[in-house]
């Protein structure tokens, strides 16, 4: 669902390095205790089931397991994580499709066993739906000072208001792409979308959010305060093309290569995608209609089966320094959830940092809005109702 | 040879015209073109391991370059995931294949009682949708307490192989001449010994098939896999999720690997049997 | 080889059961019991909360009832692919397979390594290189547009053509190898003596060698026609809003909408119309046992 780039990590798992102690850039870390709070977990936890929120003193130990999308990381980044922590990272690229990672790990959750990960990244929805499961472990401000290098906006989400339960990963916008030889013309709006002599080659995302957002948003209506009235008649739209024979396909990340080959000549697509997809095919643009568009944010969260939540609060304040998470952003391509970005991003890379949809002006990101966050019961309806008309 | 001198009876003897030349020249030409068929997208994923795309992916010609070969294990991730599939793609279909043939030739060989019954129990396993299949099969492995890995993929993997190694056996089993063991037994072999020496050599191409088959299966395999993988990632994990984000030429470099190894082993092979026969000729 | 020939000599009673016990236990356990559960789901009704639902075995069968009524047009339309699939499999298996047997000689286990080297690249791969090939400007769809031979939506990707192209291509070698190994253990002698008997070629074929390879047939096509009816990453890739097979449905219901009931029963539906299917297929072929 999100923007992945291609370059990935080489450091893998068990690089044994020497123990030292962990200096978190700028920050000191705490060695007493907060409020009361019982020292639950011990550094090599061999607890299968462990849910303590613990605040631990001292630096971080041991391994750390990471779940991730698949190159959505940055050559090298896990190797300096290493040296400068001295934990070892099992890092794992086994985050491919929301759902169907919900679907594998639902039954060891709810049995509190283990998943294989102490760390895993995900869109917001999920982080939601998990956390109002109850299991998603709070993350100790106390020891990712970093924290404070939050862009604004996302620290006061109200999907996760102080991010007690998450922390953003990454974020990026959700527009239109065209391919500019096969559409002949700029795209600008929604509309442009339903242009008949489009038909049969413009593709719509199968999520709710990413899919539905920007069409609600051409009727006028908001996916901050989304009702069943908004999402019904922007479903009705999409059923209506359809029928035509509007719509070729309903995608998920996979529409980059129809993009690419010219099958599609309008699509539903994530910033970061394109950025990199321009590298190879200049005719291929990025937009965001004017009606405005939608943001996704992909969230580190700490499962509740963690087996090491220092180490995991250690990471997290790792890629919240800017210089570490410049390198990050300059391989992933998509925008920053650190805010002032701009100077460590021009030193490590200036055409990144000069790239509207990477660093976006504010007048692009007053257009692109995130969705209110859903009850469980509103997410089951906007779903099984587009499904219904995805396919299925 | 155009003909074939038969010997019908004791005194007569027939010519026969053998089929003509164009007949067996189209025949032969249609099954080239489905071999040509079969390795059209082959040529394509080979193709494109020299491509020099500069963004992530990897869907249009951009360039020759060699640099991908010289790198092919720049990605850790997919080498091993790589080396974890064909680990379980050799190890369950050792174990599927025992089991599998083992029914196989009980089925073909004698009438029993329950015999459909099991035919169509062996059917089952081939018709049941993956996705809920792989959650059921979790689901099982969890109520047993284990943790889903390296062992339960190997278990889950032989579970599906075994009918399609039954079917695949059982059909070169038809016509299988079983007055053979009886000409074994009444020589004085052991029931164990004619099975070893007498019917496991006639059916070995079905089960060199059906191993081929059943390890193709395995390499192959991706919903059921998913859910009982834990975090464990094996290759076609591994391609589906970077399918959807980004397809770096290594795979293909990769994938080009394997085919050139199995090309080579196949040649080397075939050359070595060739000479064996040279050199079981009469006259040598 | 001498031909079939069936013994007459008293057989252990007990050796064919001693000989599937071990694949019997292993797929009772293995197989049977998460097929068991998934049988219970589907008559159950499920409540409570949305991504925890409790499951109450209820004998429902109105999951079955809404699965036939709503899902009609996928269920038709996975059966129809597959059959098409399968057909068309066979008419391309068959030539390859007969040459390989019979016209192959020493090269046999050569051309057959080859016929299954592409199988062992992953089938996503090799489904994103079809996608290359068939795309929308590329020299396919280009020659066949000049002939006319396009669907009706004017290209090849997206289209149920595809949809079954791709489905054909991944299943075949599963209609290949038990053809051949069906065709090469008929005697050549056979064949020669029915050239002998029947004055032209194709009646040596319908009268003698079809018959004959009949096994092979049956199992290639069991192979073929069952997972290409349940099968979704096709549809997924290769085709458009209006290509969706049942396997699509059942995965979105289930990973999607979570209606863990519906799915169970779709499913249930799926496999039950298969067998069904299939036993019918083998009395056709006037074979008596199953496989």
């Amino acid at each position: 669902m999100s923007p992945t780039p291609f370059d990935h990590l080489t450091g893998l798992a068990n690089k044994q390095t020497s123990r030292r102690r962990f200096i978190g850039s700028g920050a000191a870390v705490a060695a007493a205790l907060a409020i009361g709070a019982p020292i639950a977990a011990s550094c090599s936890s061999n607890d299968k089931s462990s849910t303590a929120t613990a605040t631990q003193s001292g630096p971080a130990t041991g391994t750390l397991r990471v779940s991730n999308w698949p190159l959505y990381m940055a050559d090298g980044f896990i190797a300096a994580f290493q040296k400068a922590s001295g934990l070892t990272v099992n890092y794992k690229e086994d985050f491919n499709d929301p759902e169907q990672w919900f679907a594998k790990v639902k039954e060891p959750l709810a049995r509190k066993q283990d998943i294989g990960a102490d760390l895993a990244v995900m869109p917001t929805f999920l982080m939601a739906r998990l956390h109002g499961l109850g299991w998603l472990n709070e993350i100790n401000d106390s020891n990712v000072p970093n924290k404070k290098n939050l862009r604004p906006d996302l620290l006061a989400a109200s999907a996760d208001p102080g991010r007690k339960y998450s922390a953003p990963y990454m974020s990026g916008l959700v527009g239109l792409a065209y391919n500019s030889t096969a559409t002949g013309r700029d795209i600008t709006t929604i509309d442009d979308l339903w242009d008949p002599k489009f038909k049969g080659r413009v593709s719509l995302f199968s999520d709710v959010q990413d899919g539905l957002g920007m069409i609600m948003q051409s009727q006028g209506n908001s996916v901050e305060h989304p009702t069943t009235e908004t999402v019904t008649k922007a479903i009705d739209l999409v059923r209506e093309q359809k029928d035509k024979g509007q719509i070729r396909r309903f995608t998920g990340n996979d529409y980059a290569s129809d993009l690419a080959a010219g099958n599609i000549a309008v699509a539903q697509a994530y910033s970061g995608d394109v950025v990199q997809l321009q590298a190879d095919n200049p005719h291929l643009k990025f937009v965001v209609p004017d009606s405005g568009a939608t943001t996704f944010v992909d969230n580190m969260v700490i499962p509740y089966t963690t087996q090491n939540q220092h180490a995991a609060e250690a990471w997290i304040n790792y890629v919240y320094d800017r210089s570490n998470y410049a390198k990050l952003v300059a391989f992933v391509h998509g925008v920053p959830v650190l805010s002032d970005m701009t100077d460590e991003l021009t030193k490590v890379d200036p055409k990144a940092a000069n790239n509207p949809w990477i660093n976006p002006p504010k007048n692009v990101l007053d257009k692109a809005k995130g969705w209110a966050p859903l009850t469980d019961e509103q997410a089951k309806q906007y779903s099984d109702a587009y499904a219904a008309v995805t396919g299925g | 040879m155009n003909q074939r001198i038969i010997t019908v009876g004791r005194t007569e003897k027939k010519v026969v015209k053998a089929s003509p030349k164009w007949g067996d020249l189209v025949l032969r030409f249609i099954a080239a073109l489905v071999l040509l068929y079969l390795f059209l997208p082959i040529f394509v994923i080979v193709l494109f391991s020299f491509n020099d795309p500069k963004g992530k992916f990897n869907y249009t010609w951009q360039g020759f370059t060699l640099k991908n070969w010289a790198d092919p294990f720049k990605y850790p991730a997919l080498t091993d995931a790589l080396k974890l599939s064909l680990d379980v793609a050799a190890v369950s279909t050792g174990i599927a294949l025992v089991l599998g043939s083992l029914v196989a030739i009980a089925l073909v060989r004698q009438r029993f009682r329950g015999q459909t019954a099991v035919d169509t129990f062996l059917v089952i396993p081939l018709t049941a949708p993956e996705v809920v299949m792989g959650a059921a099969m979790l689901t099982l492995f969890l109520d047993f307490g284990w943790e889903a890995g390296y062992a339960t993929i190997v278990i889950s993997h032989i579970a599906f192989e075994i009918s399609f190694i039954a079917m695949t056996v059982r059909a070169r089993m038809r016509g299988f001449d079983w007055t053979l063991e009886d000409a074994s037994l009444d020589l004085g072999a052991s029931p164990t010994r004619t099975f070893f020496k007498v019917t496991l050599p006639l059916i070995i191409p079905g089960i060199v098939a059906a191993g081929m088959l059943s390890f193709a299966l395995s390499l192959d395999d991706f919903i059921i896999t998913y859910f009982v993988s834990g975090s464990t990632v094996t290759y076609p994990l591994y391609v589906n999720a970077a399918v959807k984000a980004a397809v770096p030429p290594q795979i293909n470099v990769l994938a080009t690997a394997i085919l050139l190894i199995s090309l080579v082993l196949l040649a080397g092979g075939t050359l070595y049997r060739r000479r064996q026969d040279d050199g079981a000729r009469p006259g040598n | 080889m001498a031909g079939a020939a069936v013994s007459n000599r008293q057989r252990s009673k007990i050796a064919p059961y001693l000989m599937i016990l071990p694949a019997l236990m292993y797929l009772g356990i293995f197989f049977m019991v998460p097929l068991y559960s998934l049988a219970r789901m589907s008559l159950s009704h499920s409540g409570g909360s949305v991504y925890l639902p409790t499951l109450e075995f209820k004998w429902d069968f109105g999951n079955y009832l809404s699965a036939f009524s709503r899902y009609q047009d996928e269920i038709i339309r996975s059966f129809f692919y597959a059959t098409i699939a399968t057909a068309l499999s066979l008419l391309l298996a068959f030539p390859l397979a007969y040459v390989i047997a019979f016209k192959a000689g020493r090269y046999k286990n050569l051309i057959l390594g080859l016929v299954i080297l592409p199988f062992f690249v992953t089938f996503l791969i090799r489904t994103i290189a079809w996608r290359t090939i068939l795309a929308d400007d590329g020299w396919v769809v280009q020659a066949l547009g000049s002939v006319g031979l396009l669907p009706s939506e004017g290209r090849l990707l997206s289209t149920s053509w595809a949809v079954i192209g791709g489905l054909t291509y991944n299943w075949i070698i599963f209609m290949i190898l038990p053809l051949y190994v069906s065709l090469e253990k008929i005697d050549p002698l056979l064949i020669q003596a029915s050239k002998d008997l029947y004055s032209t070629n194709r009646r040596s074929f319908t009268k003698v060698i079809l018959p004959l390879s009949m096994p092979g047939v049956l199992a290639g096509s069991l192979l073929v026609f069952i997972p290409a009816s349940g099968d979704f990453i096709n549809a997924d890739y290769l085709g458009s809003t209006r290509t969706t097979m049942i396997g699509n449905v059942i995965e979105k219901q289930f990973l999607v909408v979570k209606d863990y009931p519906a799915a169970a029963a779709l499913s249930m539906v799926l496999m039950l119309t298969i067998l069904t299917g299939v036993v019918l297929y083998t009395r056709a072929l006037g074979t008596e046992d199953l496989l």
